[in-house]
């Protein structure tokens, strides 16, 4: 097969390898973030960093397994509650609260995942919808262990470096554990049910099972992302599991591109760093926001990640 | 020996029978051959075989175990491979990962999250070893939709063998191709082991009678007849339905 070039004559080989020297001074960035940022600037780092891995876990269901779930946020909350919780009821650590939030979630993600799988297309985005929204309501009324609309303050980290870097490290094991995922078997076998499930099937496959092990992943590394939250705000409320926040992680996936891990992750750092920037000038940061959106809904049907990728292997379309 | 069986098999939808009460008993080994005019429950059948449908009474035994009703992904398991009569490939994926998907499924373990796909050489030379037989050995590389339809019609075999069956149900195999494809896919079906058991529906009068052990018509969900190809071909009621008149 001849060598895909890009308009400048660049082989394909050589652009995957600019995107990876692109990628590795990146990280070096973020691990060198807490010495030549401040203490807001490093929060907000952190803040889409722990987007960045509500968002990847996101696509792992969307846009690698082809489910749609609108209850992410349910997960989300799981993580951040769990911590908040035990934090405040029983004095447990933070971070031994996130271990704890991960196996919490684990079992919340194989029931719902459960009663969600049996359904497909609209109807199994509605049910994830009704799960979140559940939940909500629970952290909502339930008083006594949720505070209520008051919400629980926790116990922060030592320091707010510390918290930065567990943020980054849970980041790296997630950003490069589900790369591994995805390109072994149970990856291409997720891909395969995204693809075409029917033909899954007739080759052998309970798709059912690995459709629930994906929900279940990704409900996990959800929580993950919302222990760090709580982490990192000290505060948790019912927002953390509000459907909005659900469809915060559609649109980062929309914006950045699904189907890839480095999508998430600019959709992510695209999101937070908007809501942050915009919002300083304006209160209507959602109206710019949701005006990108269209913009890639319309024009950018791989979002921005795919786009500037198309443009580097096959150049831009004449 | 009989590897299949279907035992008084009947398939309604709301008041339309697909399958009326369907007697059918293969040997193993055989290649048998369904046709009958469009809408005559053919594909129906076969998806009933194979799990995609359930029946609404009747037994199908499959090695004398009884799979009627069961999900697809267990008949395939127990041995039962199948063709789509469309297309039903991943398409955006390549050809080789088309055929290990299916590789996989059989020698490979799925549940591997650790290990890259790519570095797994056992199932990547099985995949290649299929692709060659299906004559997609330098086509590994590409994506499915860039290839022809006649390609991709092989790709739904190589799909079907890499599952390993027993039994392989081709649904119309030989459906879009040109008349050279056509002859390339009889050979490559008539060379296929006789340990393989074969039930194919089909339209192409020349293929049906090159390749069939016995013809079945199916009309209207009904069996009408069984037999040699020379006994079909010479059924009064056979000619009726295809050609309209009786002779």
């Amino acid at each position: 097969m001849p060598e895909r070039t890009d308009a400048a004559g660049l082989p394909a080989t050589r652009i995957v390898t600019i995107l990876r020297y692109a990628g590795v001074t990146l990280l070096a960035a973020l691990a060198l973030v807490p010495l030549g940022l401040g203490d807001y600037a490093r929060s907000i780092v952190a803040e889409v960093l722990l987007f960045c891995i509500f968002a990847m876990s996101l696509d792992l269901l969307l846009g690698f397994t082809g489910l749609i779930s609108f209850g992410h946020a349910a997960f989300f909350g799981i993580g951040a509650y769990t911590v908040a919780v035990l934090g405040a009821q029983f004095g447990l650590h933070p971070l031994l609260g996130a271990l704890v939030a991960l196996v919490v979630a684990a079992f919340a993600a194989a029931v719902i995942g459960f009663f969600c799988i049996r359904a497909s297309g609209v109807y199994f985005i509605m049910l994830t919808l009704a799960f979140a929204q559940l939940l909500h309501s629970v952290a909502f009324k339930w008083r006594a262990v949720t505070g209520g609309s008051d919400g629980l303050i926790l116990r922060s980290l030592e320091s707010g470096v510390t918290t930065y870097y567990v943020i980054f490290v849970a980041f790296l094991g997630v950003y490069f554990g589900l790369r591994r995922l995805i390109a072994a078997p149970l990856g291409q076998v997720f891909i395969g049910i995204r693809e075409n499930e029917t033909r899954m099937r007739a080759a052998g496959y309970a798709t059912a099972r690995y459709k629930l092990l994906s929900f279940v992943i990704a409900g996990c590394l959800g929580a993950l992302s919302g222990a760090l939250f709580a982490l990192l705000n000290g505060f948790v409320s019912p927002a953390v599991l509000f459907w909005t926040l659900s469809g915060e992680g559609l649109i980062m996936l929309i914006l950045g591109g699904m189907g890839t891990l480095v999508g998430p992750i600019v959709g992510a750092a695209v999101f937070i760093g908007l809501k942050h920037t915009v919002s300083t000038y304006s209160d209507h940061w959602e109206f710019v926001v949701g005006a990108i959106f269209i913009a890639c809904v319309l024009f950018f049907k791989q979002g921005i990640y795919g786009w500037c990728r198309e443009i580097l292997v096959r150049g831009p379309r004449s | 020996m009989s590897i299949l069986r279907l035992v008084d098999l009947t398939k309604t939808f709301g008041s339309l029978l697909a399958t009326d009460c369907v007697n059918l008993s293969i040997d193993a080994g055989e290649r048998h051959v369904i046709i009958g005019p469009n809408g005559a429950g053919k594909t129906s059948l076969l998806n009933q075989i194979s799990g995609q449908l359930r029946p609404t009474s009747g037994r199908i035994l499959f090695k004398d175990v009884e799979i009627a009703g069961l999900a697809p992904e267990r008949i395939c398991k127990l041995g039962v491979g199948r063709t789509f009569q469309r297309n039903n490939l991943f398409n955006r994926l390549s050809v080789l990962d088309n055929v290990r998907l299916a590789v996989l499924a059989r020698r490979g373990n799925p549940m591997n999250a650790f290990v890259p796909m790519a570095r797994l050489a056992a199932l990547e030379s099985r995949s290649v070893e299929i692709l060659e037989l299906v004559g997609l050995g330098d086509r590994r590389a590409a994506l499915v939709r860039t290839l022809s339809y006649g390609e991709q019609r092989q790709v739904e075999i190589a799909i079907a063998l890499a599952t390993e069956p027993d039994l392989l149900l081709l649904d119309e195999p030989t459906a879009g191709m040109s008349p050279a494809e056509t002859g390339q896919m009889v050979s490559f079906v008539a060379a296929l082991p006789r340990t393989l058991t074969i039930l194919m529906i089909e339209h192409d009068m020349q293929v049906v009678f090159s390749l069939a052990d016995r013809i079945s018509v199916l009309h209207y969900g009904r069996l009408l007849a069984t037999g040699a190809p020379a006994e079909i071909s010479r059924n009064e009621s056979v000619q009726e339905i295809y050609l309209g008149t009786a002779h």
